[in-house]
């Protein structure tokens, strides 16, 4: 039992070392608690109650965060200038290749979609570099905002004629 | 660092930064939405805590510093305290343990922030007294003089509550 004094007056002195002050834990923790020292019992009981009982909040990790954050502004933008880079692409020479071949139709695919109209294809690339530098400056973050986006400037319904699988062929002349 | 990462090495320490959030604003209310705060920054710069060596140490620095930000912010307009040891239970009811405890936890609230905020993180959390220093800022030597007074006052109002509970056995 001097003991147990001699390290209490250690311990409320603040020099007890981390394994004499688990033997005060345990000691209080037990049934073998002298009547001289009841007093402080409920000291060492707070302090491993709230250790079992105060615990956080629920934290909701937000992972729609997460996905959304894939496809930032920059990567949007990048892709939408290399689509438009491709489609003007597509506009300057396809006419050369056009020449030498004996068909003399002229013909940009986008998205899948052959866009026979040199005037349509020029103005939804046009429209496409617009729309990057738009992303660019107000940082569009949204992965919905983004899916609105290619919706709004479907290739097919910009250009009403073209369709999916078929050709629409006009000659470069016309 | 994706959620379950962010769950296996942040959110392991959940309970531990709550704490510390409750401990310096001794209102459930506040240290929640503090927690929450601090989480939701965490998770924005989860990529950032990589770099981290000691995650729990960084963590709850940065709880306490939220914690003193927002109280000089917003200091909280507290009634002026009520001496604790004229408040004590009534002897005849203080064989309820629930009671004693919940005394005890209001002599504890009465210390220092700092002397308060050490004790807790040394008895409740078992931090080492160099971890301790660490998270508070503090030189070891500092740590260890106020743990020292707050386990001292905590042993003086024990007294002093025992003198106070004979007193009244004598008295009926």
């Amino acid at each position: 039992m001097n003991d147990i004094d001699t390290l209490l007056n250690r311990y409320f002195e603040g020099s007890t070392t981390t394994e004499e002050e688990r033997i005060l834990k345990k000691y209080f923790g037990s049934d073998m608690v002298a009547p001289q020292h009841e007093m402080y019992r409920p000291l060492f009981s707070l302090f491993e109650k709230e250790k079992q009982t105060i615990i956080a909040p629920f934290f909701a990790v937000p992972e729609e965060a997460q996905k959304r954050e894939r496809i930032t502004s920059h990567r949007l933008w990048f892709a939408s200038a290399s689509v438009a880079a491709v489609i003007l692409l597509g506009i300057v020479i396809f006419p050369f290749i056009s020449e030498s071949d004996t068909d003399p139709d002229y013909l940009v695919i986008v998205n899948g979609s052959r866009i026979a109209d040199p005037q349509k294809a020029k103005e939804y690339a046009e429209k496409m570099f617009t729309q990057a530098c738009e992303i660019k400056k107000e940082q569009v973050h949204s992965l919905q905002e983004a899916k609105e986006m290619i919706e709004m400037y479907n290739a097919e319904k910009i250009i009403g004629e073209a369709k999916k699988g078929h050709y629409l062929n006009t000659t470069l002349n016309q | 660092m994706n959620a379950l990462q962010f769950q296996q090495q942040i959110l392991c320490y959940a309970d531990q930064v709550y704490r510390m959030a409750l401990s310096i604003t001794k209102d459930e209310s506040r240290a929640k939405d503090l927690y929450q705060d601090l989480m939701m920054r965490f998770w924005e710069k989860r990529d950032q805590l990589r770099m981290i060596e000691n995650r729990r140490a960084f963590l709850l620095t940065s709880m306490r510093n939220l914690c003193l930000d927002k109280i000089r912010k917003e200091p909280v307009t507290e009634d002026l305290p009520v001496g604790v040891i004229d408040e004590l239970p009534d002897p005849y009811q203080s064989v309820e343990q629930s009671d004693t405890l919940r005394y005890i936890h209001r002599l504890i609230d009465e210390l220092p922030d700092t002397q308060r905020i050490i004790l807790r993180m040394k008895e409740v959390e078992e931090l080492e007294m160099e971890e301790i220093a660490e998270i508070l800022s503090m030189t070891e030597n500092a740590v260890t003089v106020n743990l020292s007074r707050a386990r001292k006052k905590m042993r003086e109002m024990i007294i002093a509550t025992q003198l106070k509970e004979r007193k009244h056995y004598e008295r009926y």
